[in-house]
């Protein structure tokens, strides 16, 4: 269920994100957005299938910092890719099986992109020691 | 017992973050299983299997550095990486794993050779982001956020290596 909102959430995000972006690093974004909205369909049909009906999106969600510029873009990014990979990791905890493997591409996936955006934000260092732990270690 | 503990409550609290973060008051409980009384041979030795693999990646980093002393602000920060891997398996484990692991024993620098050895190592942490992944998906479920997140690591050194 937290899974399928942090999705819904960083689909939004990457609609701001992805107008403040130039050329070069635009398509980052729409490929980092294409995939959340593979991974919120997948979990949405498993719910479904389970006869869960999924969180829906809400028209809005409250960005962190305000949007103005690549660099507030990039930042961003990073920060949706973070928190979804928050959620996931939490999310290995109470699955098993099918569904534990889509957590953990989940968590996978989402700290392959904050490292693409922090290379291109040229933030260093590119990764961190534990994806999906917000706390610092 | 100490570690662990605390290593709950941070999942706990790193759940907490995000939801308020999205705007979420859900019910939805982020906190799973408590920390098994004993931990299975299997998971142990899965545990260990990823921590010792950490030290010999932690290994070859140092070997690259030294060779190439101009990556180590690059390299660097992914060898400690690996190395805090392996501290947070054995505190989960109770016990230090012993850095002189069988594996240890397949010396890195004959396959890491001048012409790549970046590219060896991105393939390295390609191949054990995958038995990592592995791991996390057979583990007990109090193991698999640590190595889920050992996973994820490793993938993305091998994205910042490219």
């Amino acid at each position: 269920m937290a899974a399928v909102v942090a999705e819904h959430a960083a689909i939004f995000g990457y609609g701001p994100v992805g107008a403040r972006l130039d050329a070069s690093t635009v398509t980052l974004a729409q490929a980092a957005e294409a995939a959340h909205r593979a991974r919120r369909d997948a979990v949405v049909m498993r719910l479904l299938q389970r006869g869960v009906k999924a969180p829906v999106a809400e028209a809005a969600y409250a960005l962190p910092a305000p949007v103005t510029d690549q660099a507030s873009a990039l930042k961003l990014a990073i920060m949706i890719e973070e928190r979804t990979a928050a959620i996931w990791r939490a999310a290995l905890i109470d699955t098993t099986g099918d569904d534990r493997r889509l957590a953990v591409d989940g968590l996978i996936d989402a700290a392959i992109r904050a490292t693409r955006f922090r290379k291109a934000a040229g933030v260093t260092p590119t990764t961190v020691a534990f994806p999906g732990r917000l706390e610092p270690n | 017992m100490t570690v662990l503990q605390r290593s709950r409550r941070s999942v706990l609290a790193a759940g907490s973050v995000v939801l308020a973060a999205a705007g979420l008051a859900s019910g939805c409980s982020v906190l799973g299983p408590d920390e098994p009384e004993s931990i299975k041979p299997p998971d142990a030795d899965a545990l260990r299997a990823v921590a010792r693999e950490s030290l010999d990646l932690a290994a070859r980093y140092d070997d690259a550095i030294a060779k190439n002393s101009n990556e180590s602000a690059r390299l660097a920060p992914i060898r400690d990486a690996h190395r805090e891997h392996a501290a947070a398996i054995g505190r989960s484990l109770d016990a230090t794993v012993a850095p002189s692991g069988g594996a240890a024993a397949a010396s890195p620098s004959a396959s890491a050779g001048s012409s790549g050895p970046l590219k060896a190592l991105q393939s390295a942490e390609r191949a054990a982001a995958e038995r990592a992944t592995t791991a996390c998906l057979a583990v007990a479920s109090y193991y698999a956020p640590l190595i889920g997140a050992i996973a994820a690591a490793r993938a993305s050194h091998a994205e910042a290596l490219s």
